[in-house]
């Protein structure tokens, strides 16, 4: 799940047991240009991705009592958001909430785009989730 | 003075030389760029292949057809065509020419598809025994 709560600014969902090898073992690329490009992709993807759970206990669960309440008044995720959030996590238990404050972070505009364009969207995140068997 | 109300975009284009030992096949082409047969991504190296495939021409005969007049020499037109890989494609060039290989020149276009605009940004080799290509003329 890649959410945009921002401009350039998203949460993302992600199996905390996902590494590079396995991403680059479930997109099925073995050497060359594609294991480059996806390599590349994984390193986007995982960019200056901020832990919420963690960044709201280590900073902010002193201000706000839930971590609901940190992504509505702090971050401004609208509440349909939250709670379209809260059950995707439901739904993978094993997975991270994470956030990006810049999309960009990478520097290859063009394959933040690609990544999660309509064309690759759903096999992307099938991968993120370790819902590709 | 006309005003645009609708979408107004930059496109791009990225030339690519292909040098192949034989007729340049998708079966080739996978090989070549390492992706498995059977991945969920096949597809989009399909599109690739296409997008080269549908634009690609041979070079001389496309030098002489369009660039003639401006480059002496079909050297010269490589070199200088490929601002920024070609002084290190044109021996590439050469030297598969005198060894009966193919070579091709053609562009990636940005205003066709999401899978080819987004390898039109990227700068890219894909190269086995049998195909060499050269698609760093990325200009983004």
């Amino acid at each position: 799940m890649l959410l945009n709560y921002r401009y350039d600014e998203s949460l993302l969902l992600i199996n905390k047991n996902l590494t590079k090898e396995l991403f680059l073992q479930k997109a099925g690329v073995t050497k060359g240009y594609a294991y480059e490009m996806f390599a590349s992709m994984y390193d986007s993807i995982h960019s200056e991705l901020i832990n919420i759970k963690e960044e709201y206990t280590k900073y902010y669960s002193f201000e706000y009592p839930m971590l609901e309440a940190f992504l509505y008044k702090k971050l401004n995720v609208k509440w349909d958001h939250i709670k379209m959030v809260a059950k995707q996590m439901e739904k993978n238990p094993d997975c991270i909430l994470y956030r990006k404050k810049d999309g960009y972070s990478h520097g290859h505009y063009g394959l933040t785009q690609f990544t999660f364009s309509d064309t690759m969207y759903k096999r992307v995140i099938k991968i993120l989730l370790l819902k590709e068997k | 003075m006309k005003i645009r109300y609708d979408f107004v975009t930059n496109s791009s284009s990225t030339s690519f030389v292909i040098i192949s030992d034989g007729e340049f096949n998708f079966k080739d082409f996978v090989e070549a760029v390492g992706v498995n047969r059977n991945s969920n991504f096949i597809d989009i190296y399909r599109g690739l292949f296409d997008a080269f495939r549908d634009d690609m021409a041979p070079a001389r005969e496309f030098y002489e057809e369009h660039y003639a007049s401006k480059y002496d020499t079909f050297e010269e037109f490589i070199e200088q065509y490929l601002w920024k890989s070609g002084k290190e494609v044109l021996p590439k060039v050469i030297a598969a020419e005198k060894q009966g290989k193919k070579v091709y020149i053609g562009s990636l276009s940005s205003d066709r598809d999401d899978t080819e605009s987004f390898f039109c940004t990227d700068d890219f080799i894909i190269e086995s025994d049998k195909i060499f290509i050269d698609a760093r003329e990325d200009g983004w």
